[in-house]
């Protein structure tokens, strides 16, 4: 079937199956490689994107139930200069990061946290990020990277 | 709160995030993660909803202490550090949990505490203090 979805601004068509899943079409069809395909069951959290605004875990929406709603992905973060987004930038500077692949779940999930709660606490933090796992870094800087951005703001 | 001593450090933002995620798999280890299998011996804990591998809501923050001696072993007198953290969290965990049970004369549960674990220990202690 024919998908068409606006990622990141842009308008992005292609003929997909239609069991695809949201996931697959940013990354074959938009060529968007940032959102990762972690457990594709819905655990882990590394394909996190946002749907007008809210965080998403695409590998559990179909590519077809994304027309409409306007998708960002970690590209669409930088402004149009490169500059950072203040949470990739709290990344950066707090280190929330080790292997990287949970970054991109981790950095979408809190846009839209601070979104929702743009001063949350320590523990509102760390209950937003439930649905996003790290093998690395035992959440602590990824914390601290939230609570910074969240202060930057 | 933990100390590791890995020798000298050459690049402290990086040994501490060895730490963090040390300190927090050994937590792990001691209260949610285990690789389990049915009896026809088919893993049961095959995929991420299954196996609970541990979220930022289980873990605190956690506080360091640099400690950077030299080893006398090899010429730059480094240590490890990726693993350190595992060893020491995973008794630490272990034995706040039995501390907290003491009372009621449990001397052991086997890991992971999970709470139907704790739990089971607390009632079949308080069933045979009655008895």
């Amino acid at each position: 079937m024919k998908v068409t979805i606006t990622v990141n601004g842009r308008e992005v068509a292609a003929d997909v199956e239609d069991r695809a899943l949201l996931v697959h079409f940013l990354r074959d069809a938009a060529g968007l490689t940032a959102t990762n395909v972690g457990c594709d069951t819905t655990s882990c959290g590394a394909c996190t994107v946002l749907l007008d605004g809210e965080s998403v875990k695409s590998c559990t929406i179909l590519a077809a139930q994304a027309e409409g709603p306007a998708v960002t992905t970690l590209e669409g973060l930088a402004g149009a200069a490169g500059e950072m987004h203040p949470v990739q930038r709290a990344f950066h500077e707090e280190h929330g990061l080790q292997c990287g692949f949970c970054t991109p779940g981790m950095v979408m999930a809190l846009v839209s946290l601070l979104q929702e709660n743009p001063h949350p606490t320590e523990a509102e933090v760390r209950t937003g990020l439930e649905g996003n796992l790290c093998r690395c870094t035992g959440y602590h800087n990824i914390v601290r990277a939230a609570l910074a951005a969240a202060d930057a703001r | 709160m933990t100390v590791d001593d890995a020798g000298p450090v050459l690049n402290p933002v990086l040994a501490e995030g060895q730490r963090h995620g040390g300190i927090a798999q050994g937590a792990a280890q001691a209260l949610l993660e285990e690789v389990r299998y049915d009896g026809d011996g088919n893993p049961v804990t095959s995929n991420l909803a299954d196996y609970a591998a541990i979220t930022a809501t289980e873990l605190p923050s956690f506080e360091l202490v640099a400690m950077e001696t030299p080893t006398g072993l090899n010429p730059l007198g480094v240590k490890g550090i990726g693993e350190a953290g595992t060893i020491g969290a995973t008794p630490s965990v272990q034995n706040a949990v039995i501390d907290a049970v003491a009372h009621l004369r449990i001397r052991h549960i086997d890991m992971p505490l999970t709470p139907e674990r704790v739990w089971t220990a607390i009632d079949e202690a308080q069933k045979a203090g009655t008895q």
